[in-house]
């Protein structure tokens, strides 16, 4: 794959290549439709279908995001026996800079979690984000009111975004104007 | 969400309504996923909020596959020395009543719900060495292949989808051979707010050849049945 005017970096995408790969339940197979959604992406941005070189980015989003709702579409398929198996593999077939990057993640959300004083927030925030639990859901049986409920999950993001720009991710990895290669 | 013709969700929808974090569990309708799907062409700033997300999400996953959730869901700010001598007390005093229910040593567990638990107290945690999502059970072959870690410690993580949310199941793991199932172990769990049972497996106390995970629901309602093949180190 060749060169860009702008920036797009595989370590850009390691959140939803993990994603996709707790979706696919295969490493390799996940790293493959990520190369395949900026590959996709380079090749409309060449033939001109991307109207400014900026949406790049976004549209390697979009079309990552699109294979993860496909697996989660064949996951609420009818059952057939013809399907493949989802299967991880072994975690080291997969990028080996990867248990690093979720080491940091998960450090970085347990620091989260341990600002949070009342248990009822921190029991919120990982019923949303890992048991994806809905918010009317979690807001009855947490007996929240939407206000409370918004401005924990606010307030988490932030710290999470300051605390992570803390260890290394800048908002400028997304936007600054570089010259950088992919795959 | 908002009309149909509206094809690009604004920022302020999005954030306000938690949009990347529902898309991402699955729970926007599909002209809401079509619309943030359009929106993310349209503003690609969102892609750093959706990457940041994805990482936050992944965080919860470590920390949860690493068995460390629960003690963050109880921690509490260390108020007074005293606070701290208790903590350390019910520590000793867990271990104490773990290591006296063994009346002799015995091998770690094949099955748990953390993988803290499939460690002995004394073994450092078992690295996890797979991940398995199983949709449903298949019936014919093996619906899963697990390679067995050999003489290295190691665990696979399975992903059930069971029944409804907060279902409470027996769960038993069989061997299969030429006799029939024989059970090896077995423990009780409950299904989380997506209907998943999530297991984790030892992958070096399993002997290879097949086996059946059987999740038995406490309604009486009939069992669900997984195969699982454990093929020989790699």
């Amino acid at each position: 794959m060749g060169s860009t005017d702008f920036p797009l970096r595989k370590e850009d995408l390691a959140g939803i290549r993990s994603q996709l790969e707790r979706k696919c339940g295969n490493p390799t197979i996940a790293e493959d439709l990520l190369s395949e959604a900026i590959e996709t992406s380079l090749v409309k941005l060449r033939e001109g279908k991307i109207e400014r070189p900026e949406q790049l980015i976004g549209y390697v989003y979009r079309v990552a995001l699109n294979h993860l709702r496909n697996f989660r579409r064949r996951d609420k398929a009818p059952m057939s026996s013809a399907e493949p198996l989802e299967m991880l593999e072994d975690e080291r077939t997969s990028d080996v800079a990867a248990p690093i990057d979720h080491a940091r993640w998960a450090q970085v959300v347990m620091e989260v979690l341990k600002e949070l004083p009342a248990a009822r927030d921190r029991e919120l925030l990982v019923s949303f984000y890992l048991g994806e639990e809905d918010k009317d859901s979690l807001c009855k049986r947490l007996d929240l009111d939407e206000t409370h409920f918004n401005r924990v999950i606010h307030r988490a993001r932030e710290r999470f975004r300051a605390l992570l720009e803390g260890h290394g991710l800048q908002r400028s990895d997304f936007l600054s104007v570089a010259l950088l290669l992919v795959g | 969400m908002e009309s149909r013709q509206k094809l690009v969700m604004d920022a302020k929808l999005i954030a306000e309504r938690h949009v990347i974090e529902r898309y991402l569990a699955g729970q926007l309708s599909e002209d809401e996923a079509d619309a943030f799907e359009n929106s993310l062409e349209e503003q690609p700033e969102l892609a750093r909020d959706v990457e940041r997300i994805a990482r936050m999400k992944t965080g919860f996953a470590v920390l949860q596959r690493r068995g460390e959730l629960a003690a963050l869901l109880e921690h509490k700010a260390p108020r007074t020395k005293r606070l701290a001598w208790l903590a350390a007390a019910a520590v000793v005093l867990a271990i104490g009543f773990v290591a006296l229910r063994r009346e002799a040593p015995e091998p770690a567990a094949l099955i748990a719900e953390s993988l803290a638990a499939l460690s002995l107290p004394s073994e450092t945690p078992v690295p996890l060495r797979a991940s398995i999502s199983l949709a449903r059970a298949r019936g014919v072959g093996a619906d899963a292949e697990l390679f067995s870690s050999g003489t290295e410690q190691g665990a696979a993580e399975l992903e059930l989808a069971a029944g409804p949310p907060g279902t409470r199941y027996a769960v038993e793991l069989l061997a299969i051979d030429v006799n029939g199932a024989r059970p090896v172990a077995n423990l009780s769990t409950t299904a989380n707010s997506r209907g998943v049972v999530r297991l984790f497996t030892s992958l070096h106390g399993l002997a290879p050849g097949p086996y059946l995970l059987r999740l038995t629901p406490a309604d009486a309602a009939p069992p669900l049945e997984y195969s699982l093949a454990v093929r020989p180190p790699r």
